[in-house]
């Protein structure tokens, strides 16, 4: 098995199958651009990931690696939230700052599989939430003033039902 | 506030069920005043207590009546017409005595109905909502800790992911203050259609978190999402949905909420196949103003209906339209002239004359007459004579349809690409040789001339001498056509033939099916043989219905079985085998590129007597 070698931003470098690495569609533009040959020892540069989150997306995509892809057509596929798997959900149970950092790096790796689980657990945790409960719960600046919310709440009461 | 977002309804009615037993066994087991807990975990005094079994006359002010009794009440909510589930009221004392006082009571009837009386759940209590939403405006910013990690370091790319997550409705609950017992994903609204059919309304939209205030940047966010909602589709499956009974049926109300958030984003509706909402065009119109593509074939549209997309909608593209029951021509020819964008007009089972048809823009590329009983002939030859840039034209199930209709699309339409003209009335002036100024339409590519007996052998050698561009070809039911026709047609490329209940063809070879990909011959007497060449020719073939076709038996799939087994295209070959002689109880080859259906014969009636199925293929 072909290995490649991963540096997250801080430094530490990880040696990964190449075939994982490639979930992420990032990795994979880059070694075809790049034309980045499986036998050298070139190791792929990630300044946007550090360590400890490198470590979470490498055991998400071990433990993904044989899912079927994910189908392309965004435009009709059901949006539901309910069907995290249980490894999934174990997986995620992190604090909040790792399941953001999670989101960036899925993001920025372009990992679609990682990027959609991790967005429904962030939006089951809005689900059912007043704006005042949202706020507390992510820890949010309301940077309305009280008038420029009433202002926000007069302009959708035309749409209310009376 | 873990459980802040379980709503009252659902988490007090839980609870209750839940905990009604518990309080059976205290009362047997304690003769004595029950102790109740006085504070919640979380230090708050229990101050507010759940009344169920209400009557459903039951009123706010009796609870308030009966209540007082024990003290002073702060603040009484009480929630009626719940489905399902009993009235209850949720009833929050001024003092934590009167709440106990009230808890203490035995045998409160209200109503002839023995009511239950519980502490609320601990998450309820201390403050009612509007205190706690006063108390959070004002404090909020407090509330914000400065060095922790916040949701905000996400980029906005992140954060327009989550929203797509979020349901619709999550935002009109949200809006509205009140808990709707909706699925709690996506928009999954189920309908009761019908006696036994559940419709499944879909919206495929991307469901937004919109104007809740929660700060500016996730507002701004929030108008953004809303603008990516380009299309709402309702859509049907049948019965699929029976898991899904406890949701609540689509309600015009509903459709009128979810437009009015994404209406004037939207420009594409599809209401096809939904049950008759009157008055729902009004309000499509009304709050869509920018749609392009409209498709209200499962809707009535009224007098009123048309008037309003007359008035509203300037943009539309392509319209489907119809059942219609009045002649609507003149309403229909004002709609025309405020649409001169339109390419695309299906009008489905309305009384129109066609007199309207003439005012259709120049530059109309498809236009479906289906079922419209009343059209006259001069209307529709003139329309032709008008349109002639038309590249798609079907007209199905028309008194009208004449041999004069085909000449005319034959000498005036040059650009036609996709004919379609089904169920001739056979009283109508049609003859063989009118169908031969088809053939002069040599740029056609589909052609779909099913339920007529006047298309014969004849028809299809001449049209193989023009038309080599043929790549649909639609011959069911035409009893006139034999195996002589059949063998005419073998040197067009097709890639989708149907010949169902064609009594007289028992061959049919394509010299090359190299692009085949679909073959339809339902109640056909093939042979076996015919169908194995057939399979062996076509590398892409993915569908073959044999529906009824008696003399296909297993050896049939048994050739498919070894033949698709080698094919290195990954292409799966699907045949339909209901109501032949195959046994599959003695099949046991498997290919990985094989998959048999066997469906029953009344699951075809529905297909092949639905127009749409054609209508979608054409």
């Amino acid at each position: 098995m072909p290995n490649i070698k991963l540096q997250s931003s801080d430094g530490e470098v990880f040696e990964v199958d190449v075939d994982i690495a490639k979930c992420s569609v990032t990795i994979k533009t880059m070694l075809e651009d790049l034309g980045m040959d499986e036998d050298e020892e070139e190791v792929v540069p990630l300044p946007n990931v550090n360590s400890a989150i490198l470590r979470k997306v490498i055991q998400w995509a071990t433990y993904h690696k044989d899912d079927p892809p994910p189908p392309e057509d965004d435009e009709n596929k059901d949006k539901r939230t309910d069907d995290i798997s249980s490894w999934d959900a174990d997986f995620l149970k992190v604090d909040q700052g790792t399941l953001y950092e999670l989101i960036l790096a899925a993001n920025y790796l372009d990992i679609k599989g990682l990027l959609e689980v991790t967005c429904k657990t962030v939006a089951n945790m809005i689900k059912g939430k007043t704006p005042e409960e949202v706020r507390k719960t992510f820890n949010i600046k309301n940077d309305f003033s009280p008038s420029e919310e009433e202002q926000v709440r007069k302009e959708n009461e035309w749409c209310e039902e009376k | 506030m873990g459980h802040g977002h379980k709503h009252w309804s659902h988490g007090a009615t839980l609870w209750n069920n839940k905990d009604r037993k518990s309080q059976c066994c205290h009362v047997m087991e304690k003769t004595s005043i029950p102790i109740f807990t006085s504070i919640t975990g979380d230090g708050e005094p229990v101050r507010k207590i759940f009344v169920g079994n209400l009557a459903r006359k039951t009123k706010y002010k009796d609870v308030i009546k009966l209540f007082s009794k024990y003290g002073k009440i702060e603040s009484c909510f009480l929630r009626r017409n719940t489905r399902n589930r009993n009235n209850y009221a949720l009833i929050t004392f001024n003092s934590l005595s009167a709440a106990i006082r009230a808890r203490n009571a035995r045998r409160v009837i209200l109503h002839s109905k023995n009511l239950i009386i519980e502490a609320a759940n601990p998450w309820l209590q201390g403050k009612c909502v509007r205190k706690r939403k006063k108390k959070c405006n004002i404090v909020s910013d407090e509330d914000w800790r400065e060095n922790e990690i916040s949701i905000q370091k996400l980029n906005d790319d992140c954060l327009m992911h989550i929203f797509c997550y979020l349901p619709i409705m999550d935002r009109i609950r949200l809006e509205r203050g009140k808990y709707i017992h909706f699925c709690s994903y996506s928009i999954n609204i189920v309908l009761k259609y019908m006696k036994w059919i559940f419709m499944y309304i879909y919206v495929s939209v991307h469901r937004i978190f919109s104007t809740i205030v929660v700060c500016k940047r996730w507002k701004s966010l929030i108008i953004n999402s809303w603008y990516n909602t380009k299309k709402l589709d309702l859509r049907s499956c049948m019965s699929s949905s029976f898991a899904d009974r406890n949701n609540r049926h689509m309600s015009l109300n509903m459709l009128r909420k979810i437009l009015f958030r994404c209406g004037s984003y939207l420009n594409e509706v599809d209401l096809s196949s939904v049950p008759s909402f009157y008055y729902a065009v009004n309000i499509i119109a009304r709050r869509c103003r920018n749609l392009e593509i409209i498709n209200i074939t499962g809707l009535r549209v009224s007098r009123s209906g048309i008037y309003s997309l007359t008035k509203h909608c300037h943009n539309i593209t392509k319209l489907s339209i119809g059942p219609i029951t009045y002649v609507c021509d003149v309403d229909l020819k004002k709609l025309f002239e405020k649409n001169p964008q339109l390419r695309y007009f299906e009008v489905y089972r309305t009384p129109i004359t066609g007199r309207c048809l003439m005012d259709l823009p120049d530059t109309l590329e498809e236009i479906v007459l289906d079922f419209c009983q009343n059209l006259e002939e001069i209307c529709v030859l003139e329309a032709i004579n008008k349109l002639k840039r038309i590249k798609a034209f079907t007209i199905s199930q028309c008194d009208c349809i004449s041999g004069n209709i085909v000449r005319f699309l034959g000498t005036c339409c040059k650009n036609l690409e996709r004919l379609k003209i089904c169920h001739v009335p056979p009283t109508s002036e049609f003859l063989m040789t009118d169908t031969l100024y088809i053939t002069e339409l040599s740029t056609l590519k589909a052609l779909t001339v099913s339920e007529n007996s006047v298309f014969t052998d004849e028809f299809l050698s001449r049209l193989v001498m023009t038309c080599q561009n043929l790549t649909y070809l639609d011959i069911s039911n035409c009893s006139g056509i034999s195996n002589r026709g059949m063998a005419a047609i073998a040197s067009l490329q097709l890639e989708v033939l149907i010949m169902n209940k064609m009594p007289r063809v028992t061959k049919v070879r394509l010299c090359d099916a190299s692009n085949l990909k679909r073959i339809e011959c339902r109640r056909s007497k093939f042979m076996d043989i015919a169908i194995i060449n057939l399979i062996k020719s076509a590398p892409q073939l993915s569908m073959l219905d044999l529906l009824e076709s008696p003399s296909i038996t297993n050896i049939t799939l048994e050739e498919a079985a070894r033949i698709t087994a080698s094919r290195t295209n990954n292409i799966i070959l699907k045949i339909v085998v209901g109501g032949t002689s195959v046994d599959l109880s003695t099949f046991n080859n498997v290919s990985p590129f094989l998959e048999i259906t066997c469906l029953f014969a009344l699951t075809l009636e529905i297909k092949s007597d639905s127009t749409y199925v054609g209508r979608q293929t054409l």
